[in-house]
């Protein structure tokens, strides 16, 4: 008997809470990460665009005379995602709207769960990218500030981050250890390399993301960090910088691999990555903003469909070819 | 010979172009002024006035005499007809009108010649109605249709961008400037395209009960 799974899983038996669960579960540890330099705001940035999404996602569900989709856990994971993109420093409110963009406008508009062309929380962080720029690209110091204060953080002491250094013409003074440390300014999610690297493990071993999607993306990445330096750091150092700074990892593991707006074929996912890689990089050399891997997410995210589509017909023609020329 | 067109016939095409075929809601042109310019009622007053009357003089004139120019030559006919009565539109508009319209629609009147507005419209007149009296209900449902759209979508933006409507403030003190991107055109003309589709198929449900109750 064919068994038709929740979407966006055409073969998982599963709850898709069991896919969103583990998200939730990795940006747990995250952000308690940024808690630990930054006091408990990070965690309420996380929670309000969280609530925001859910909040959203019920009305929209009400609005269509749905039943409501929150137990899957996508809008959950939707708005923790775009509250651990943001700056420590950010208004409490702008996660919350960037939250309602993503459902409202990115998801429930295309039919909900399993039916958007674009990944919601990229969509909602480029929302308040544009909108609300001169609040999102600021930072705190994590060494000097002993937790941030909740409501108004206008007095609070900004620094420049390495992402804001290497944009400007600058040489970013960090080594491995406070890279990886997180000791940085910089976003909620950037803070915890490891913790990140973590996580990539840990939703492969779920197999709720895609190895290929991931490594082919970071491969990228560092090629072009090695090839093109922003600065005449050497290449370790570039790459190093690249790949630890910024929104860069974050969103390889948590948006470029959505099972929703990735590709579903493995070579297409592979070309998918690179494809990522590369808008990645461009955006860090010639884009306007300081953190723009979101805006790459989306832009790929278009081309998934065509990408399943032509790279599943060009292996069938090569296998056919091998086949004529092996006879 | 043809058929003189009923009254009947020249509404349901004028209504036909006015909703149910909206040149921006359903067919997805005309989206250019409307993003870039249409933040402000008056200027989207403006500009729909200017489109009028050049639409609707373009689309009568070529079901007349489009006929006699061949095939090829038609496009570059078009857009210097239109650019013509675009050049008169906005010469009305800088003597007569506003000064302050003129500067802010500027760089879009001389855009809107090669609007894919007035050339999809022109060809269709061409290829599919040819009585000019058929034309003219179309263009004026296309007209007035563009002009719906780029007022409401002006009046909204309007509203979030400084709180006021044709410059009434409306007591609203939050106010939301980044609504003057593009890109917020063209999230509401999404949404205003999406409830175009559910008002039709609530007057189509209405159309079909009445039939019901009528057998």
């Amino acid at each position: 008997m064919l068994r038709a799974s929740v979407a966006p899983h055409l073969r998982e038996p599963r709850h898709p809470f069991y896919q969103t669960g583990g998200v939730l579960l990795c940006l747990l540890p995250l952000t308690g990460f940024s808690c630990m330099y930054y006091g408990i705001r990070p965690l309420l940035l996380v929670l309000f665009g969280l609530l925001g999404a859910m909040f959203t996602e019920l009305l929209c569900c009400m609005a269509a005379h749905r039943r409501p989709t929150l137990s899957d856990g996508t809008a959950a994971v939707t708005g923790a995602l775009i509250g651990a993109m943001m700056s420590p420093l950010t208004p409490l409110w702008v996660p919350v709207i960037g939250a309602m963009f993503a459902i409202g406008v990115t998801k429930m508009p295309f039919g909900g769960i399993g039916r958007n062309i674009f990944n919601p929380a990229a969509a909602g962080m480029a929302f308040c990218a544009i909108c609300f720029a001169t609040r999102l690209f600021e930072y705190p110091d994590p060494s000097q500030s002993e937790g941030l204060p909740l409501w108004d953080t206008t007095g609070v002491i900004t620094a420049v981050s390495p992402m804001q250094q290497l944009a400007g013409g600058g040489v970013p003074k960090l080594d491995l250890v406070t890279l990886l440390s997180g000791d940085f300014p910089g976003p909620i999610g950037s803070a915890g390399i490891l913790i990140l690297v973590a996580s990539a493990l840990f939703l492969f071993v779920r197999r709720s993301s895609s190895p290929y999607i991931l490594v082919s993306y970071l491969v990228t990445c560092a090629v072009i960090a090695a090839l093109f330096p922003r600065m005449d750091i050497g290449i370790g150092m570039s790459v190093q910088l690249e790949l630890c700074t910024g929104l860069l990892l974050f969103c390889g593991v948590f948006l470029l691999s959505d099972p929703v707006t990735a590709p579903r074929f493995w070579l297409a996912r592979i070309v998918y990555g690179v494809m990522a890689g590369i808008l990645v990089m461009v955006l860090r050399h010639y884009g306007r903003f300081v953190c723009s891997e979101f805006f790459a997410v989306l832009l790929v995210n278009s081309f998934s469909a065509v990408l399943d589509r032509t790279c599943w017909s060009l292996l069938r023609r090569f296998r056919h070819w091998k086949e004529v020329v092996r006879v | 010979m043809k058929q003189r067109p009923t009254v009947r016939s020249l509404l349901t095409v004028l209504w036909d172009a006015f909703l149910p075929r909206n040149v921006v809601l359903v067919q997805a042109m005309g989206l250019c002024p409307i993003l870039a310019i249409g933040y402000d009622l008056k200027y989207g007053v403006a500009l729909a006035v200017c489109t009028a009357l050049v639409l609707v003089p373009a689309n009568v004139l070529l079901s007349l005499f489009g006929e006699k120019f061949p095939l090829w030559l038609r496009p570059p006919v078009y857009a210097v007809f239109t650019s013509v009565l675009l050049l008169g539109a906005a010469f009305v508009l800088h003597q007569y009108i506003s000064l302050d319209i003129y500067a802010a629609l500027y760089l879009f009147l001389p855009l809107m010649a090669v609007n894919s507005l007035f050339t999809m419209r022109t060809v269709s007149v061409q290829t599919e109605r040819v009585q000019p009296l058929l034309s003219l209900a179309d263009s004026l449902g296309a007209a007035l249709g563009f002009a719906l759209v780029l007022c409401v979508a002006s009046a909204l933006r309007e509203i979030a961008i400084f709180g006021t409507v044709w410059d009434v403030p409306l007591g609203i003190t939050t106010h939301f400037p980044e609504a003057q991107h593009p890109f917020i055109g063209y999230v509401l003309l999404g949404f205003m395209a999406a409830a175009l589709q559910w008002i039709q198929q609530g007057l189509r449900r209405l159309s079909g009960r009445k039939g019901e109750t009528e057998l």
